[in-house]
């Protein structure tokens, strides 16, 4: 593990030898307000200059985590789709076939609230850039992907991802503060129709299964 | 708006609170004798309001200048005056500063009006320190002009074409003052509401001590990076937050006898 400075008071964690989202649940378990998780790192913010970071990486490897799969209904019409397939040399049909023929973990969630990463896209549609210039505005319920990531916008935002697709479901923060997708849930997106988009506008998705993993 | 309620980043929602938290905690000090939790206050971005109201009190305005017409005797920034049951009054924005707070208190307090504010609403500098990805590119200090794409959840400014970069990195989490920049150069210095978690390198973010400041930024307005070491940017905070500290004690003394019952 190494630390580098995100400001005065707070910390980045690199090279960590446990699932980033692990050891920020545990940090937040040990008392830590604010310990958020991304790909490869953690961030801990406003903490005494002397934490034990020991202390905390012992605690998520000795902890249990819970798991589970969540299906998100999708349309593959998004405004970038037509380009996105094109620079990746295949059709719209297809990428929307590779993009849904896996499941995703969530790795993180942050940007903006209930904002879950997911990942890694299969190689053959991996790799699309972010816009040079972000969209000041995209949709709630917008697919996007960039990199080897994919993600669901679930509030209005700003954006700098390729739009491939939609979803109906809302998944923004509950107002007790639940997240719909959490780090360590497995997301997989089914192809629908219009018909059961319309139906299942506003609705919170399906979570098909749930496991204590030791 | 309230102050900042951390421990939610986790969710993907960031702290939020006042973007210039020295005029909010004026502002909070001049109604309230000590810190009550739930104080609120309107946040008024170069915005122009009318208020009218239904009982009498106490009204505080504290930040940007502004101009305020009314009826009523001793309206003005940077004080607090009392208002009758239907009185009104009329904000308008100024052109120095962004952020004016407005706050109300059904305590009848006597008019005050502060000569002196430590305040951050004129600002031609920044100070900044290294940011994650400071080694990752060549970041060559410019000054950065603020462009009409600003909020609470960032300041865009315009592009820096020696900024411009080809890093594709994974998302890392972020904090309020970052200077986030995209691959054609346009530096985003990420406000209170901003993305915990950002893609974008951050070469720069700016020191706490400085934070405030960057409520004040108008679109157009140009202001200069100086890159301190992170333990100068320590020190600069606790500094300003002793100064903050002296200010409010000192803001506490002169009101004693105002908040009796």
């Amino acid at each position: 593990m190494r630390t580098e400075a995100l400001n005065e008071s707070s910390i980045l964690v690199r090279d960590l030898p446990i699932a980033p989202w692990k050891f920020a649940e545990a940090a937040r378990r040990l008392g830590i307000p604010d310990a958020v998780a991304s790909y490869e790192t953690v961030g801990l913010f406003d903490v005494p200059a002397d934490l034990d970071l020991d202390r905390i990486l012992e605690a998520a490897q000795a902890a249990a985590f819970s798991s589970r799969t969540v299906q998100i209904l999708a349309i593959y019409d998004g405004p970038d789709l037509a380009t996105a397939a094109e620079t990746l040399g295949l059709s719209p049909a297809e990428l929307a076939e590779l993009h849904h023929g896996l499941a995703y973990p969530c790795h993180a969630v942050g940007f903006r609230p209930g904002f879950a990463y997911l990942g890694p896209l299969p190689d053959r549609i991996a790799g699309l850039p972010r816009h040079a210039q972000p969209r000041t505005h995209v949709p709630p319920g917008s697919i996007a992907i960039t990199g080897h990531q994919t993600a669901i916008y679930p509030i209005p935002s700003p954006g700098g991802w390729q739009l491939i697709g939609r979803t109906p479901h809302d998944l923004s923060v509950t107002t007790d503060h639940q997240l719909i997708i959490q780090p360590g849930d497995l997301v997989r997106f089914v192809p629908c129709s219009e018909e059961e988009f319309q139906n299942q506008i506003g609705a919170r998705p399906q979570v098909l299964s749930e496991v204590a993993e030791p | 708006m309230k102050r900042p309620q951390p421990g939610l980043r986790h969710l993907g929602i960031p702290p939020s609170g006042p973007f210039d938290t020295e005029s909010f905690r004026i502002l909070e000090t001049l109604l309230h004798q000590g810190h009550i939790a739930d104080f609120e206050a309107l946040e008024l971005a170069n915005g122009s309001v009318e208020l009218e109201f239904t009982v009498p009190g106490t009204v505080a305005i504290v930040g940007a200048p502004v101009s305020v017409q009314s009826d009523l005797p001793d309206c003005a920034t940077n004080g607090r005056f009392p208002v009758t049951s239907g009185s009104s009054i009329r904000i308008t924005a100024g052109t120095t500063g962004l952020r004016t707070y407005v706050a109300f208190t059904p305590l009848l307090l006597r008019a005050t009006r502060l000569s002196r504010v430590p305040g951050s609403v004129e600002c031609r500098a920044i100070r900044v320190i290294p940011g994650p990805q400071f080694g990752a590119g060549d970041w060559p200090l410019e000054s950065l002009t603020v462009s009409q794409v600003q909020d609470r959840v960032g300041i865009r400014c315009q592009p820096i074409e020696s900024w411009a970069h080809h890093l594709e990195l994974p998302s890392e989490p972020a904090v309020f003052g970052a200077i986030q920049v995209t691959p054609n150069g346009t530096p985003i210095i990420l406000g209170p509401d901003g993305p915990t978690i950002g893609g974008y390198p951050k070469p720069y973010v700016v020191c706490q001590a400085d934070l405030p400041k960057l409520a004040h930024l108008r679109t157009g307005q140009t202001v200069r990076l100086e890159m301190i070491q992170l333990e100068t940017a320590r020190i600069a905070n606790i500094e300003s937050g002793q100064q903050m500290d002296k200010f409010i004690s000192e803001l506490e003394i002169a009101l004693t006898g105002d908040f009796q019952p």
